[in-house]
């Protein structure tokens, strides 16, 4: 409780604590309410006492020249209300899900404004009750309690083993609710490390958090659990709105997702391709494409080796090959540079130490991998229309075509973790395993 | 029933853009987007739904929002979380706050007010106390001193385009617009007192020159409670001469609904009213009321629902052409999504024969003081419906219940949901706290504005007349003439009264209300060498003409007319009259002027015609 030294003093010596009831006198007022504590992260005043007063509000006020006295009826901060059990109709198609973090499993504190990342299978029927409907939640889990920015290749692999071993008890599919920051890495991460689906692993998340009506957490869950169960998809999607309104959701491949704003509801976007299919929250499913590989009879394979040791670095007016340096000399094995345009580096700047020739060439003779994305996010790299892309092809540098950088990066961190030869890992990278790369560039698939 | 305690509740925008975003706060144009979404109730404080929230997450309803670039942005859609609030927006209302002598949080913290009616999009109100009452803080009225309770600076709810049993629209031009929510403590003991506090309360809030003007930019709650009757919250009184007329309806129901309980008391006890609706469609099958058949040609049916002991009550008129029949078809309507009921106290009528009222009689096994419900719809609704009506009756045993009602324009109130929990507040955790320094109010202090008394005596000064003076400091245009006094070649007597009687002139002789932007540049510019009867043509010509105010003199300039024109005037009138200036001497001035004025109004300065006039007729008489 981030109070200043001089407050907690004073609160210990009048045995006050936080959801105590409390009375401040001042000179020319008095106040009586539950004291709060104060935020982790304070951009407020320490010394300045948070009471919620009966009314509801919160106010902060100072001790001043006045005192403050406890009151009887404190209250427990921070304690959730423990839901009761639920009956499920087990005739349904049996699904799993698993909550990892993100504001999807957040649950605010209603008298603090903290946020816990809490998460029990009731909460799921009590905020969403179309559910029981639905699905059959053989298993509810909550995994781990990450924002999504926190997950690293350990957690991609811990899911991709409970959702194999869902698969492989039965269940029709498969939710993971995840936080919607890097929700496009663990899809592409699962879509790499799931061999062989026989039933669609759906990941939904939130853009507004849960406490509010407008949530789309809700209809995401609504609209992911249809794909889960009804779907004859054998491959990771990510299903969230498609538009800003509570209309449908749109699933998307795994490898070709991407979180296009930081806000909106319809934020996740398919990069270079079309959503695979429209979900409705009455469980309408239609197919957008016919490209998508079907549920495969039996459960998936598990190949969860990553290499830690792989980056993703941009490329922009200006940048130094420094950073290419420094992680060559930390042992780096992989690393995607997201290029300008079709995939460019500074070449020839007339600052010769700007040049990022020397050191991908330096890179390459020690073994390092280098993938080329583009920055650009839409469209396709091509080493042959400019020169210093012909330089950076002939160093040896994977043009990763229509591949998106953030899938570059996991997929390199993937092969690389399966220990092949260099050249191996450099013709895989053009393999496409998920759908990550697609031969064509269609017209109507530049959707902004 | 004699002890009265009223308390109000202001809500008054401010003239500031939007208080979570940069938007305007002024709409213009027409919606280019629409978007749909659903509301869903939330857990609130405890785990525990708000009552208040029930009733619309039962409804479910559809909200579609008209949304345009000109007047919104992501903000308002709650597709990205709010901004922080403008220091002046805060000054603002600190500045009420302050002038109201209330005390101030040294820190705010803004809250989340759960709202799922679909006036706001994100399903929360964002508000925050800036303010509490002390023993300083009251408002004086004739009947004695009104405490100030709280201001809160919160935003304005999305307007409301239609609203269906099943969906809403709302445009969100004035979603997020500040405003500042100023509550007394219920120290009002009489209607009278209400309208005078309520008075009071909006002149403070005009002399800060903060808020905005005009129809809708105030609007107040009522707060009743009546000893022996209920608390009940009304929502929505646009117009301040409604306050007294609602308070007065309101205890008349109230009492009328212990009578009824009493009534009602003596014939049965509650535990004779019983759930149990019976199907009647059958009863209506042939049915002549086309009301009924159209229904049951739609596949929906009809129920009846006994309500012993009621006879005759259902028909009690609570407040003037308001039934307690009405209050249960309110009920109906808010938690069934029915239009209306029917009930027996009202038959025959709709076209429903005696024959079948008999058969309805005989259904649900009416007698002598028993009455019955009917309902017609499709069967969820038709149950909603039902339930909801029988809550209500069960509730008249017991006498007034709590209600939040909203203010109709008769006066009258109708029923809009129950009255809120407490767990309806939680903290915005997306806007940090908002310290607020001793510096800061010192400097706020420093330059309140003055108080109407001190402000009526300043204007005194300036050459008003009291009666002026007065008006002027209850008028909107007070912080236009603020604005321009200084700087215009008007005086201020030829100020106020073109504010005070040529704007409302134009306005009642089929004109409109002049914006703030077009009146003063006006008067701030006007020059020195037009006659100030030329002020009203000026501004059509700016305003309506769209000309440009050089352009605007100079066509002054060409019409007006030179005091040689009024001198050959006034020559040939005195001539044509001669007899009569002869036999009136300087009395025949008054009728002269009468008929010059018809001929140079607004051409010429009214002093200077008179002058001239006076020294011709000197002049012919001499």
């Amino acid at each position: 409780m981030p109070y200043s030294e001089k407050i907690e003093k004073i609160l210990s010596e009048k045995g006050i604590k936080p959801g105590d009831r409390i009375l401040l006198k001042r000179r020319d007022f008095s106040i009586e309410g539950i004291l709060l504590p104060r935020e982790e992260v304070d951009f407020g005043d320490c010394d300045i006492l948070v009471i919620k007063l009966d009314n509801g509000y919160n106010v902060g006020f100072k001790i001043d020249d006045g005192e403050i006295l406890k009151l009887e009826g404190s209250v427990e901060l921070g304690k959730f209300k423990t839901l009761e059990k639920v009956e499920q109709d087990e005739s349904l198609p049996p699904v799993s899900i698993f909550s990892t973090g993100g504001t999807i499993s957040a649950r605010i504190d209603y008298y603090t404004g903290g946020v816990s990342m809490l998460f029990t299978p009731e909460e799921i029927f009590y905020n969403v009750p179309e559910a029981l409907k639905i699905a059959y939640l053989r298993r509810v889990e909550r995994l781990f309690g990450l924002a999504s920015e926190d997950m690293t290749h350990r957690e991609w692999s811990t899911m991709a083993r409970k959702i194999a071993e869902s698969l492989s008890q039965g269940d029709a599919g498969v939710l993971l609710l995840h936080g919607t920051d890097t929700m496009h890495y663990t899809s592409a991460a699962l879509s790499f490390m799931l061999r062989g689906l026989n039933a669609p692993v759906v990941l939904v998340g939130s853009q507004r958090s849960s406490d509010r009506g407008s949530r789309d957490s809700d209809m995401n869950i609504i609209c992911g659990l249809h794909a889960a169960t009804k779907a004859n998809l054998g491959e990771v999607v990510v299903c969230m709105h498609a538009e800003s309104g509570d209309t449908f959701n749109y699933l998307i491949r795994g490898t070709r997702v991407r979180k296009m704003h930081s806000t909106r509801r319809d934020a996740f976007k398919p990069i270079n391709s079309l959503p695979l299919a429209k979900v409705w929250p009455d469980g309408r499913i239609e197919m957008i494409t016919d490209g998508f590989r079907p549920r495969s009879k039996d459960p998936p394979n598990v190949d969860d080796a990553f290499e830690p040791k792989t980056a993703l670095v941009k490329a922009y007016p200006g940048s130094s090959p420094e950073i290419v340096d420094f992680l060559i000399d930390k042992g780096y094995r992989g690393i995607v540079i997201e290029g300008t345009g079709m995939g460019h580096v500074p070449t020839e700047p007339l600052d010769k130490n700007l040049s990022w020739v020397r050191s991908i060439k330096r890179g390459v003779e020690e073994g390092v991998i280098f993938a080329m994305t583009t920055q650009c996010v839409f469209g396709r790299v091509n080493p042959y229309v400019y020169r210093n892309a012909r330089i950076m092809a002939k160093l040896g540098v994977v043009y990763c075509e229509d591949m998106l950088s953030e899938v570059a990066y996991v997929k390199l961190g993937w092969l690389l973790g399966h220990g092949f030869d260099n050249d191996t890992v450099k013709k895989l990278m053009l393999h496409s395993f998920a759908g990550e790369i697609s031969e064509r560039s269609l017209y109507s698939t530049y959707t902004l | 029933m004699s002890s009265l305690k009223v308390g109000l509740e202001f809500h008054q925008r401010l003239a500031f853009h939007k208080l979570f975003c940069k938007c305007p706060s002024t709409s213009s144009g027409e919606a280019s987007g629409r978007v749909v979404r659903r509301l869903r109730a939330s857990a609130s404080e405890l785990g525990e739904l708000d009552p208040a929230a029930l009733v619309e997450a039962s409804r479910s309803r559809l909200f579609t929002y008209h949304i345009d670039d000109s007047f919104n942005c992501l903000v308002e859609l709650d597709e990205e979380p709010p901004h922080t609030i403008d220091d002046e927006i805060l000054d603002a209302a600190l500045e009420i706050a302050l002038y109201f002598n209330m005390t101030i949080v040294d820190e705010a913290r803004v809250m989340r007010k759960t709202v799922i009616d679909g006036s706001n999009t994100s399903g929360f109100q964002r508000t925050l106390l800036i303010a509490l009452g002390n023993d300083n803080s009251i408002v004086e009225t004739s009947e004695g001193p009104v405490r100030l309770k709280s201001l809160c600076l919160e935003e304005e709810s999305a307007f409301i385009v239609e609203s269906g049993r099943e969906s809403a629209e709302y445009r969100l031009d004035r979603l997020g617009i500040p405003l500042v929510e100023i509550a007394t403590e219920p120290d009002i003991k009489s209607p009278s007192q209400a309208l005078e506090a309520a008075e009071e309360v909006g002149l403070a809030l005009r002399m800060t020159g903060k808020v905005m003007r005009g129809l809708g930019t105030i609007r107040q709650d009522i707060n009743i409670s009546i000893e022996g009757g209920a608390r009940q919250e009304i929502k929505g009184v646009q117009n301040l001469k409604l306050i007294p007329e609602i308070i007065e309806r309101e205890v008349i129901r109230q009492k009328n609904l212990i009578k009824l309980r009493d009534i009602l008391r003596e014939r049965c006890s509650p535990s004779s009213l019983v759930y149990s609706p019976i199907d009647l469609t059958s009863v209506f099958r042939n049915t002549g009321s086309r009301m009924i058949s159209k229904a049951l040609s739609r596949g929906e049916v009809v129920y009846g629902l006994k309500a012993p002991g009621f006879k005759g009550l259902l028909g009690m008129e609570l407040q003037p052409g308001r039934r307690f029949g009405t209050e249960l078809a309110d009920y109906a309507r808010v938690w069934g999504g029915l239009q209306g009921i029917i009930h027996t106290d009202e038959l025959p009528g709709y076209g429903i024969s005696e024959i079948e009222v008999e058969k309805v009689c005989e259904a649900l096994g009416l007698s002598k003081d028993d009455a019955a419900i009917i309902a017609i719809g499709n069967p969820e609704r038709v149950e909603a419906s039902l339930k909801a009506v029988y809550r209500r009756m069960m509730q008249a045993f017991e006498g007034v219940p709590s209600e939040t009602r909203r203010a109709l324009e008769d006066g009258n109130t109708d029923y809009l949901r129950p009255l809120p929990g407490s767990a309806r507040m939680y903290p915005e955790t997306d806007i940090p706290p908002i310290p607020i320094s001793k510096e800061r109010l010192e400097r706020i202090k420093r330059i309140l504005p003055k108080k109407p008394r001190e402000k009526i005596r300043e204007f005194e000064e300036m050459g008003l007349s009291s009666h002026m003076a007065q008006q002027l400091v209850r008028s909107h245009y007070l912080t236009v003439f603020e604005k321009v006094v200084k700087e215009s070649n008007l005086t201020p007597l030829a100020l106020a009264s073109f504010l005070l009687n040529t704007l409302p002139y134009l306005k009642r002789e089929g004109g409109r209300e002049y914006s703030d932007e077009e009146i003063i540049p006006l008067l701030r510019t006007f020059p020195k060498d037009l006659p100030r009867e030329m002020l009203q043509e000026a501004l059509i010509l700016f305003a309506d003409k769209g000309m440009s105010l050089n352009e605007v003199y100079e066509e002054l300039r060409r019409r007006r007319i030179s005091e040689d024109d009024i001198r050959a005037e006034a020559k040939r009138l005195i001539e044509e009259n001669l007899s009569y200036v002869k036999e009136r001497g300087m009395g025949s001035v008054k009728m002269l002027m009468g008929r010059m004025m018809e001929k140079f109004r607004g051409l010429a300065d009214g002093s200077t015609i008179y002058r001239i006039l006076e020294e011709e007729v000197k002049r012919r008489l001499d």
